[in-house]
């Protein structure tokens, strides 16, 4: 009967009238993107670089290939050759496929010395997959561009550190944190 | 024998107003388009049409221009001359409608002493539009959408005009400005108020005959891509969509003059707020069909399609015996008025 | 006057026009528009006699919900069905004698009787009304007739229908 009454008026039928009406008087939630930006969040992982050193203005990468070994779609490849009096590692050449790129941020978790990066930037394309397919001066050029919009501080990213590892644990470079100087 | 002046005479003036009403409902039904995009957008926390002009305010012009440069497609199963006409049918028997309703105590086009059922048989005759695009095209979806068209719009053909039956006796007479006038001179101010049960019905049967959600079953997109409307492309689908607006604005405009009093106020509303008289009577109407326009799209933004079964049991099922039942009460008041 | 005169003509044409085009269109479903159309001009032709609730009432009622099943029953034939019908021309020639015989034997009759005096003959050549009112009181036996032997079409269909499903049972 009460259900029956419920019917009758209309109850369910106006409760969600009532409901489309008060979202009529919301403010949207839409963002006209190219005119107003999206403020990203410090996680939000873009466009891939390689950090520029500024001491060296070179890559910091050790070749050590952990980002490789982890790399779930395999999208990076690593070339490079062992010093034979030293028996140190240089890295020759760095290619990243972006179109394969998955964005789980590992790479960057997992370098021991902070070389690849995961930037902001989100805002890239290409007319043809050569143009995402990034070798080594193509990353530097991107951490480049990336750190323009930072003239003056320095940038520091704290998402750029493996996640549940005991301080003590980490290698040095990544002990305290990665920190980007941008300008001397 | 020469055509005497005074026909000269008439048939310009009625050109006259004719130009005028269509240039004002045009209009409107354009920017309906745009205010329906808008709404629908609101109430689903997005902002609808926002580049072209301020606001998008030149929505509905960008929108024309576009559909006015697509190929239009004949497609090669269709039934050439019958494909072109389909659409032409729903405009025009849209339109025809507008020329019995009365914008004003003095202006309609016609004054036709049977206003409301020339509505009525237009709106029946509009449905053989549909029904022949879907015949005409030549594809299964087509089809399926335009029976399911002409099954809805005759089974819900006949509580609109039951419904109506009540107010036509309460007011004795078809003509819709003495509907108008029986509505200001009686107790209630509006037929709204005796006739609930009427107008309920009759609000659902608007939505039904105008293919409108939630009862747009002939353009279930779900099940039928477009229905009827899936193999026109360009301006002959521009001018299904025309008449469909049309039709929604008959529809209001027939509520309001019905069940709303039309361009009259209630004396109880005018004794109570003796300012609102201020008020020009074409502007209380035009207020009245804007908030039923405004209802349609709210509708549509809120309340999901109907199963076809359940759309046909609701017409023969609910709405004939709550369209008789109202029919019943009103004769019962009238017999009580007279005695 | 005349343009009454002239909107009735317009109005024979167009019957005339769409009775014709009904018999000679190859597709059942263009043949069905012409009946549509018929049906609309009837219910014109109600209003031409100042009928204007049964010209409302003939539109929404035939034209608007019976012709609609009609329509529905058509659509649920396979397209082959519907195109190419033959139409026997003999048949047809033969079917349509009667009627035009007895039409031009009423014309003939009027034309030999002469109208009365009390039309006045300004009215009976542009007023529907007024030549059925003619027709009605002076030759009512031919106007009888006539309607008799119209009805016979019927009553053959009905005999031939009635031999088709003999024929089709046994």
């Amino acid at each position: 009967m009460r259900k029956d009454l419920k019917y009758l008026i209309f109850k369910d039928l106006i409760g969600g009238l009532l409901i489309t009406l008060k979202t009529f008087f919301r403010k949207p939630v839409t963002v006209q993107y190219p005119r107003e930006k999206v403020t990203l969040f410090p996680s939000f992982r873009g466009r891939h670089a390689l950090v520029r050193d500024p001491e060296t203005g070179e890559a910091r990468c050790v070749a050590c290939l952990k980002c490789v070994q982890v790399c779930p779609s395999r999208c990076i490849e690593v070339k490079f050759e062992v010093d034979q009096e030293t028996g140190a590692r240089k890295m020759l050449a760095y290619n990243l496929e972006a179109l394969r790129c998955i964005y789980c941020g590992y790479c960057e978790e997992v370098c021991p010395v902070g070389a690849i990066v995961l930037t902001e930037w989100f805002e890239y394309s290409s007319r043809d997959r050569s143009g995402l397919i990034f070798n080594k001066e193509r990353l530097l050029k991107n951490w480049d561009e990336f750190v323009e919009r930072f003239p003056e501080k320095v940038y520091t990213n704290k998402f750029w550190n493996l996640k549940g590892v005991p301080e003590v644990l980490k290698p040095a470079p990544k002990r305290e944190g990665i920190m980007v100087k941008v300008r001397e | 024998m020469a055509l005497s002046e005074g026909l000269f005479w008439a048939i310009f003036v009625t050109l006259l107003k004719i130009a005028v009403v269509l240039g004002i409902v045009l209009l409107h039904a354009a920017y309906t388009v745009y205010a329906e995009r808008k709404i629908i957008g609101r109430m689903q926390a997005r902002l609808g049409p926002m580049e072209v002009g301020p606001y998008g305010l030149l929505q509905p012009i960008a929108d024309l221009v576009k559909l006015l440069f697509k190929e239009d497609i004949i497609p090669q199963e269709a039934h050439k001359v019958i494909f072109q006409m389909a659409p032409l049918l729903v405009l025009v028997f849209a339109i025809t409608n507008l020329s019995v309703i009365p914008f004003h105590p003095s202006f309609s086009i016609a004054d036709v002493n049977l206003g409301v059922l020339v509505i009525l048989a237009f709106a029946g005759l509009g449905t053989y539009g549909i029904i022949l695009a879907g015949y005409s095209s030549g594809s299964k979806y087509s089809l399926l959408g335009g029976l399911r068209s002409a099954a809805q719009i005759l089974s819900y053909e006949i509580p609109l005009g039951l419904s109506l039956a009540g107010v036509i006796l309460y007011a004795e007479s078809f003509r819709l400005q003495d509907i108008v006038a029986s509505q200001a001179n009686s107790l209630f101010g509006m037929n709204v108020i005796p006739q609930i049960l009427g107008f309920i019905v009759f609000l659902i049967c608007a939505f039904a005959e105008t293919n409108r959600a939630p009862f747009d079953l002939p353009e279930a997109e779900s099940e039928l891509v477009a229905g009827y409307i899936t193999e026109y492309s360009g301006f002959r689908m521009g001018i299904f969509f025309l008449g469909e607006y049309i039709s929604m604005y008959v529809m209001a405009l027939l509520i309001s003059l019905c069940y709303f009093g039309g361009w009259t106020l209630p004396i109880w509303l005018t004794t109570l707020l003796p300012f609102i008289k201020v008020i020009p009577p074409t502007l209380i109407l035009i207020l009245k069909v804007y908030f039923f326009i405004f209802l349609f799209i709210w509708v549509r933004a809120t309340f999901p399609r109907y199963r076809f079964d359940q759309l046909m049991s609701i017409s023969w099922k609910v709405l004939i015996p709550l369209a008789l039942l109202n029919f019943l009460w009103i004769a019962f008041l009238k017999w009580r008025m007279l005695t | 006057m005349i343009e009454r005169a002239i909107a009735l003509l317009i109005l024979t044409g167009l019957f005339f026009i769409f009775t014709l085009l009904a018999f000679f269109f190859r597709h059942l479903v263009y043949q069905f528009l012409c009946i549509l159309v018929l049906m609309v001009l009837q219910g014109v032709l109600y209003l031409y006699l100042n009928a204007e609730f049964l010209g409302a009432i003939q539109v929404i009622v035939y034209a608007g919900a019976v012709l609609i099943m009609f329509l529905f029953t058509l659509f649920l034939f396979p397209e082959e069905e519907l195109k190419h019908l033959k139409i026997d021309l003999k048949n047809l020639k033969y079917s349509s004698f009667l009627p035009v015989a007895l039409f031009i034997f009423l014309l003939l009759s009027v034309l030999v009787k002469g109208i009365p005096e009390s039309y006045q003959p300004r009215n009976i050549y542009f007023d529907l009304k007024e030549i059925s009112n003619l027709l009605f009181n002076e030759y009512w036996l031919a106007i009888f007739l006539l309607a008799f032997i119209l009805s016979f079409p019927m009553v053959a269909l009905y005999v031939f229908f009635k031999r088709e499903e003999k024929s089709g049972s046994s």
